[in-house]
């Protein structure tokens, strides 16, 4: 039957048959191996003990790109911990804070933050930097909320055209700040048109974008994204939209160490002047964030 | 363990209240992963035992694209329903994007090449002479057809329930193009693998294991029917 | 199911002597061809299959018969030439044409399910209602002695049951033209004889045309009427079995009918009908026939007319009207049911100047009495007597 005279014609001998498994099989280990030993480079002078630091932070500052100019810096100044960032809400976020699953937070959900540093679950939390939300809507903007100065207001005239919203609804900072502001605009926001995502910034924009609805977005976010999006910024500026991110250190966490020296670094001077405060200046024009380590609670 | 318990707890007793958001995810996997099927077979039966049994210039091509079906992966298939829907893609004017009809698309781009694949390599092992001596009997082509496709039906069989298997657990193709909305609790586009994942990230494990739980006894279910049947053609074998 | 007579073909009468008949044809093929890549498997210029007689195809393996007999039956297109049936044109999209023809294949080929549902398979397609179907289905398991098996399931059955029900399922359908592939090749040796028996039983009873192809001698004739010879594509020889056996047209068909001592020689003298030929081995042989001196001919003798006499010393022969005698030693001795097969190595004739393969040797069977009698051993020394009359002289 032919289908099997084509495929006996692949049929190689039993010796090439044992020769690939077995090329196979050590591809297989080598891989395990190399990926097993970690992301930083040996130096061949010192030799340095690997240790893990689980850093939890919002899927709003990994989406803006920040970590993968920071994390080698630290690495450069600290080669001993092998940096896995966590991407998740800012409620998961404390969450793993809360269970030791993770050693350090960066995190931007302040009423949640006090309460977890209320219960004890913290050593220390510093603040970092702060940048703000936006509304981002259509082009066509059929709320008119185009220059309103008032983020409530914007969400009102949003809930009264019923126009498309579309919430993270996942326990993030930026669903946490969103909330407060459909309380400030006296609005429970109900019906067809207010959609949850249930996922991080990234793919809520890229789900407004397409569906072209309105949504809460961290600037950062927005703008390295701005490239594959068509939503304009309609509304910024109001003080409620500030938004500010603090790194906290776990009690719980396995490499406590660790999470004392990220948090003193990024807090350091040089830090938040060379790394923090330009970044993203070549690439959208402006800076993403706002260091202000020391200025804030 | 604990936090296994609990979760398990939690998850139960979800269920039992009929929690109208866990079941309205439960119907939609069900209904997209079951439409996605049938749409599978009707495409890929046909085309599985028609390269099976027709040869034909270009044959071998045509039946390796077929093979590579099975191995093709799903993510791959979800970028590119997911290209073909948006706004800026050529399909984007029907505004299909993030709605269950999308993830139906996708997941039939999943099932459709693996029922055709498994179809054409059980009706191939069908002896030729088999379809000579129904001929030989006075079938036309089409009930030699017919009569091949029952004689390779446990094949078949568990081609489709392959297929199936791939649509219902498939996470990322369906998260690209539905997009898990949901709305005032109800859900409109969410999946029990689009959901648990979401779920996990906002750290409701309960609801998450309460899916988890589901899947796995459906998949046992469907296993257990499987090889019943598969067993109660044997059984009939021995017992004669 | 009423023929439709539009060609008829006058022939001389197997049965009776001298009586003309006219008889009608189911088949008729005509310049059929069919090509494998470069090779041509089937090249029969003429063939015809008259109605209600059994023709086997008789030929080895690999000599086209399967590929013939899916061209008649309608199974696959030839590449050129035409089939009709009963006068009519036909091709493998005829299904009206196909389900006046039934076929049986060499392997069983049941499909899943129990045997009922096998022997209806074919009747579904031809309007029949359940309790009919089943009547038919019922009635012809009796006729094939496996009403027991109704209800088995295929894969429970033994290779003769199988066979037994692919019968029954074509001939259910009472076709006008019953087809069987290699019936009994498939069978163990022991099931054969009785399988091949019940056979020619059913065959014997039906009005229909059966077309059987097989590569037994024995098989062609004990069950068919006319035996039609294929050698590498083509027809050698069509007749009655007795005229392609006791008159084989050419070598091979000798050879596969059974003549299983073959010579090549030339002719010396021929004197008033009787021939002397020298084989290759420097046999002398006295054969009736008519050649010119020094044509090249072959000898073809049957293993049952060569007669077998202890030679060791002193008995004078006795004087009867053999005119071939040659004395020998037995090489080997192997029974054959109740008779028995002895080569017989020639080498003390006169004149034999080598005994190279089977020129120098020929073979006889014997009944085991006989054997026993004579004390016909390896080693015996034997004279071995052939008729004039029994030796087969073909074309070189």
């Amino acid at each position: 039957m032919r289908a099997t005279r084509v495929m006996k014609a692949f049929r190689p001998s039993r010796r090439t048959w044992l020769v690939a498994m077995l090329v196979l099989a050590l591809a297989l280990t080598v891989t395990a191996a190399a990926s097993g030993c970690g992301g930083t480079e040996e130096t061949a002078t010192t030799s340095v003990v690997q240790s893990d630091l689980v850093l939890a932070s919002t899927t709003s500052t990994q989406d803006s790109g920040l970590f993968d100019t920071l994390i080698p810096a630290f690495n450069a100044v600290y080669p001993q911990y092998t940096v896995k960032v966590v991407a998740v809400g800012s409620g998961e976020a404390l969450k793993l804070g809360e269970t030791g699953d993770a050693d350090v937070l960066l995190v931007h959900s302040p009423a949640a933050e006090k309460i977890f540093m209320d219960n004890g679950f913290g050593l220390e939390r510093k603040a970092v930097m702060y940048n703000d939300f936006i509304i981002v809507g259509p082009a066509a903007d059929p709320a008119k909320i185009k220059g309103m100065t008032v983020a409530a207001d914007a969400f009102a005239a949003i809930a009264k055209a019923e126009a498309t919203f579309f919430s993270r609804g996942d326990d993030s900072g930026t669903n946490a700040k969103e909330k407060t502001i459909w309380k400030a605009a006296n609005v429970t926001p109900s019906g067809a048109w207010y959609q949850t995502t249930g996922q991080g910034m990234g793919e809520t924009l890229t789900i407004t974008d397409q569906k072209g609805g309105y949504t809460l977005a961290d600037r950062a976010t927005y703008l390295s994204k701005k490239a594959s999006l068509q939503l304009e910024i309609l509304v910024e500026g109001d003080k409620a939209l500030y938004n500010q991110y603090h790194v906290i250190t776990v009690k719980a966490a396995k490499n406590g160490q660790g999470g004392i020296d990220f948090m003193n670094w990024i807090a350091s001077d040089s830090v938040q002047k060379d790394l923090i405060a330009t970044f993203g200046a070549d690439k959208f024009g402006q800076p993403l964030f706002v260091p202000n380590a020391g200025q804030v609670e | 363990m604990s936090v296994f318990w609990d979760a398990i707890k939690q998850a139960v007793a979800l269920v039992v209240s009929g929690d109208s958001y866990v079941f309205g995810v439960m119907w939609m996997s069900l209904r997209v992963a079951g439409t996605a099927t049938l749409l599978g077979m009707v495409v890929g039966i046909p085309i599985g035992s028609w390269l099976a049994l027709r040869r034909f210039w270009g044959w071998g091509a045509a039946a390796t694209v077929l093979n590579v079906g099975l191995m093709l992966p799903p993510v791959v298939v979800g970028l590119f329903v997911f290209l073909l829907l948006s706004r800026q893609g050529p399909l984007g004017s029907l505004s299909l994007l993030y709605s269950p009809t999308a993830m139906i698309i996708a997941e039939f781009f999943i099932t459709a090449p693996v029922i055709a694949a498994i179809t054409m390599g059980g009706v191939g092992s069908v002896p030729k002479e088999v379809r000579l001596q129904a001929m030989g009997l006075g079938a036309s082509r089409w009930q030699t057809t017919w009569l091949v496709l029952r004689e390779a039906r446990v094949t078949l069989l568990s081609g489709i329930v392959a297929g199936f298997g791939a649509a219902i657990s498939e996470v990322g193709a369906v998260r690209m193009v539905g997009g898990n909305l949901s709305v005032n609790g109800h859900n409109m586009t969410g999946t029990m693998t689009t959901a648990t994942m979401a779920l996990v990230t906002q750290g409701n494990y309960a609801m998450a294991v309460a899916f988890g739980l589901i899947l796995l006894l459906l998949a046992f279910v469907i296993t257990f029917v499987l090889t019943r049947t598969q067993q109660g053609i044997r059984r009939r074998w021995l017992q004669s | 199911m009423a023929a439709v007579v539009t060609d008829v073909e006058t022939v001389m009468a197997h049965a009776g002597a001298g009586s003309s008949e006219v008889r009608s044809v189911a088949i008729a093929a005509e310049g059929l061809v069919k090509k494998y890549g470069k090779r041509t498997v089937v090249s029969v210029d003429s063939l015809q299959v008259f109605e209600g007689e059994v023709l086997a195809i008789l030929g080895p393996n690999g000599a086209g018969k399967t590929t013939l007999f899916r061209l008649l039956a309608l199974l696959e297109r030839p590449d050129a030439g035409s089939v009709t049936y009963f006068g009519n044109p036909v091709d493998t999209h005829d299904l009206v044409a196909r389900r006046r023809a039934a076929a049986v294949f060499q392997r069983p080929l049941l499909f899943q399910g129990s045997v009922e549902q096998n022997v209806g398979f074919g009747l579904r397609f031809r309007r029949l209602s359940r309790r009919e179907a089943r009547l038919k289905v019922h009635g012809t398991l009796d006729l094939m002695g496996a009403s027991s098996l109704a209800d088995a399931d295929m894969r429970t059955l033994s290779g003769g049951e199988m066979q037994r029900v692919a019968l029954a399922r074509a001939l259910v359908l009472e076709p006008d033209i019953l087809f069987l592939d290699e019936p009994t090749s498939n069978l163990d040796v022991h099931v054969r004889r009785r399988f091949r028996e019940d056979l020619r039983r059913v065959v014997g009873g039906l009005a229909a045309t059966v077309v059987i192809i097989t590569h037994e001698h024995n098989e062609a004739l004990a069950l068919a009427q006319r035996v039609a010879v294929i050698y590498e594509g083509s027809l050698v020889q069509i007749g009655t079995p007795q005229e392609v056996f006791t008159h084989p047209q050419n070598a091979f068909v000798a050879d596969f009918t059974g003549a299983e001592t073959i010579w090549h020689g030339e002719a010396v003298a021929c004197r008033e009908g009787l021939c002397t030929v020298r084989t290759r081995a420097g046999i002398l042989v006295e054969a009736v026939a008519d050649l010119d001196q020094g044509a090249p001919v072959v000898i073809a003798v049957r293993p049952e007319d060569v007669a077998l006499a202890p030679a060791d010393g002193g008995a004078t022969p006795v004087v009867t009207s053999v005119r071939n005698r040659w004395c020998g030693v037995v090489d080997s001795v192997a029974p054959s049911g109740p008779l028995v097969r002895v080569v017989v190595r020639l080498d003390c004739e006169p004149g034999i100047e080598a005994v190279f393969g089977g020129e120098g040797e020929v073979i006889s069977l014997i009944t085991r009495a006989s054997a026993d009698e004579l004390e016909i051993g390896p080693g015996r020394r034997v004279t071995a007597s052939v008729k004039a009359t029994a030796l087969h002289v073909l074309a070189g």
